[in-house]
């Protein structure tokens, strides 16, 4: 099995990995380390490497970023599994189509179509839980389309705006 | 054996029907249906349905609950913190009913839940306060008013709390965007969308005093407490005794606090807020009256039991309570939300949940593995909180005890909290409630070398190694699948 570890603004690092009789292998372009399973649960798997101890807790994945805790420090890795990529592991939905991550109610539209906006810039307020939220571009671009307005109510998934 | 009803829901529910069994009462508790499964039912003696999900159909409902109590012969109600909890009117209906409040009375919490009633009556018992208005009733009126006091200014609702219905607003161009949000959160929180202005404190500390008043006329000021780290205008870490403050100014605050509760005949738990600027000089924002989330540091602190407390007071008795704390404690309040945009909510299922233990730790909280995170409530998981014999002691302690804590299955500020811990600057107690934006963001320290190959491994076991093969597809489903199913960030 192949990963590539990719860090902002480095090439991707791909990773081979080796399963063998309580041992897991990982191996970069030029470094080999062998790592015994300790302990390993549902999401938590603790590994020994020369005597020291690593913790590793899968806490999320979406799309290709995966949220760990190693040692009890959060990272939000982007890593990407090259054979899965296409079959099972669902894409990364388009930058360009903003779509609500939980119901609310859209209480004001800041954009309109045509405009051009850059990323992050406010495009819409979405209400829920009783806070007004920003809803931001996740990309510049120019506005396409505008899927809701003020006073919907939206579920969560439901495309808000569309950037060309 | 008298019955205590516990109108709440949550890691405050379970915390107060501890103290109410200790106390030798039974609990009742409450549940909408939203948390039928959830663990505060189960502390109950006795528990209640309140059926609907929102607050408003639940929590809120004052005339379903009074109803409850009826029912339930119980002898006093405790309203925890928030919904009900700085409600005149649900005051003052218990008493009507025969029940006890356990809680101030129903005119304390009308003048201090008046902001603008409060901060008169501060001014009257000689406790110094902010420069501010009466009340704006349009854009326009505040843009006056800010001008008069001078900006950055502080967007205020009257009838406030837990940062609802507040806006920073720095320049007159933008008072009118502040104004028609805070306006609008403010209507929905509290039903009141009245506002005011208020000078805003660049980078003052938010500092508030723990008191306590009982019906034989006493006063106590019980340490104080430092809440500076917040977000949305929302405390997420607090500790006590508030670190680096003059015996003098910490001296001058407690008497200011006692003088007020003692002039309004307060009875009971409440908490002056007061935001402290560089030179010391400290000003009364609120005061809240109800048990703070917040309590557990004061508790590490006095070895007081805050909760039974009130109930002594309800029950009439005459208090006492240490003049000196020992050691200092820090809490944090773990979320479910998304530290990296916005400090969004994120609901969903907690698919695995483990919490620390160990010397001088505590953990509030209201959530277990499976449980659901939703929308109807504040997506607050639990607060983690420890003691030391020092600051420095207590610092070390939370990071081991957030190193012992697990949350899979939603995003939460667990990673965050511990990056602000470890931040030079919160170890070297240079707190302000500006602490966020101005050091922010804090990512966590680079993996080393091995620390990556093992997060490689971890992610490879998880989703490949032959004991696990068929997990993956199925898990990404139960995974919140709003959020694994791929949708764009909104950033």
């Amino acid at each position: 099995m192949k990963l590539t570890l990719h860090t902002s603004g480095k090439d991707g690092l791909p990773f081979d990995f080796k399963n063998e009789n309580g041992h897991v292998t990982v191996a970069s372009k030029d470094r080999e380390l062998s790592l015994e399973r300790l302990y390993q649960n549902e999401h938590t798997h603790v590994y020994l490497l020369g005597g020291e101890v690593f913790n590793v807790t899968v806490l999320r994945r979406h799309g290709e970023r995966v949220d760990v805790l190693v040692n009890g420090a959060f990272y939000d890795l982007h890593v990407v599994d090259e054979k899965r990529k296409t079959s099972s592991l669902a894409p990364l939905g388009s930058l360009k189509e903003i779509k609500a991550v939980m119901p609310g109610r859209v209480t004001k539209v800041l954009v309109k179509p045509g405009d051009a906006v850059s990323e992050g810039m406010p495009l819409l307020v979405l209400e829920a839980m009783k806070m007004e939220n920003e809803i931001k571009a996740s990309a510049a671009g120019t506005v396409e389309k505008i899927a809701v307005n003020p006073g919907d109510t939206v579920e969560s998934g439901h495309l808000l705006v569309k950037l060309a | 054996m008298k019955k205590i009803l516990i109108a709440n829901r949550g890691e405050i529910a379970i915390r107060i029907a501890r103290s109410v069994v200790e106390k030798g009462f039974a609990p009742v508790m409450l549940f909408s249906d939203a948390d039928a499964s959830a663990p505060h039912p189960r502390m109950g003696k006795e528990a209640y349905r309140l059926a609907g999900k929102t607050p408003a159909e639940t929590y809120l409902d004052i005339e379903k609950i009074l109803t409850i109590a009826k029912k339930a012969s119980v002898w006093g109600v405790h309203p925890g913190y928030g919904f009900l909890s700085e409600n005149a009117e649900f005051s003052a209906g218990c008493e009507k009913t025969g029940l006890v409040f356990i809680g101030p009375s129903a005119e304390n919490i009308k003048s201090m839940g008046d902001k603008i009633v409060a901060r008169t009556l501060a001014k009257k018992a000689g406790v110094p306060t902010l420069s501010g208005s009466d009340f704006a009733s349009t854009a326009e009126e505040a843009k006056a008013q800010a001008k008069h006091i001078g900006y950055p200014v502080l967007l205020k609702a009257k009838a406030g709390g837990g940062g609802k219905g507040m806006r920073r607003v720095d320049r007159e161009a933008d008072i009118d965007e502040a104004f028609r949000l805070a306006r609008s959160e403010a209507e929905k929180s509290f039903k009141d969308g009245t506002l005011y202005v208020e000078k805003y404190l660049e980078r003052a500390r938010h500092v508030e005093v723990q008191v306590f008043g009982d019906s034989h006329g006493q006063a106590f000021a019980i340490a104080d407490r430092d809440c500076s780290i917040q977000r949305r205008h929302q405390k997420i870490i607090e500790e006590a005794p508030a670190p680096l403050l003059s015996e003098k100014t910490r001296g001058a605050m407690a008497e200011a606090a006692m003088n007020l509760t003692r002039s309004v005949g307060y009875r009971g738990a409440g908490t002056l807020e007061f935001l402290v600027n560089h030179d010391e000089s400290f000003h009364f924002l609120e005061m809240n009256t109800r048990l703070q989330v917040e309590h557990p540091v004061t508790e590490w602190i006095s070895g007081l039991d805050l909760v039974a407390l009130q109930i002594d007071v309800a029950l009439g008795l005459k208090i006492s309570v240490p003049s000196r704390s020992h050691g200092h404690a820090l809490e944090v309040r773990v979320y479910a939300e998304d530290p990296d945009n916005q400090f969004f909510p994120m609901p969903g299922k907690l698919l695995h949940v483990s919490w620390p233990t160990g010397p001088f730790v505590r953990v509030d909280t209201g959530v277990e593995t499976g449980s659901e995170v939703t929308l109807y409530y504040d997506p607050m998981l639990a607060k983690i909180s420890v003691w030391g014999h020092t600051r420095e002691e207590a610092v070390e302690r939370m990071l081991r005890a957030l190193k012992e804590t697990t949350i899979v299955g939603t995003k939460t500020n667990l990673g965050f909290l511990f990056n602000i811990l470890s931040h030079p600057a919160f170890k070297k107690s240079d707190l302000s409630t500006q602490f966020i934006p101005q050091h922010g963001p804090f990512p966590s320290r680079p993996l080393s070398e091995a620390e990556t190959f093992a997060a490689l491994a971890g992610v490879y076991d998880t989703q490949a190694a032959p004991q696990t093969a068929d997990r993956p597809a199925a898990r990404d489903e139960s995974m919140s699948a709003w959020w694994a199913s791929g949708l764009a960030r909104p950033r």
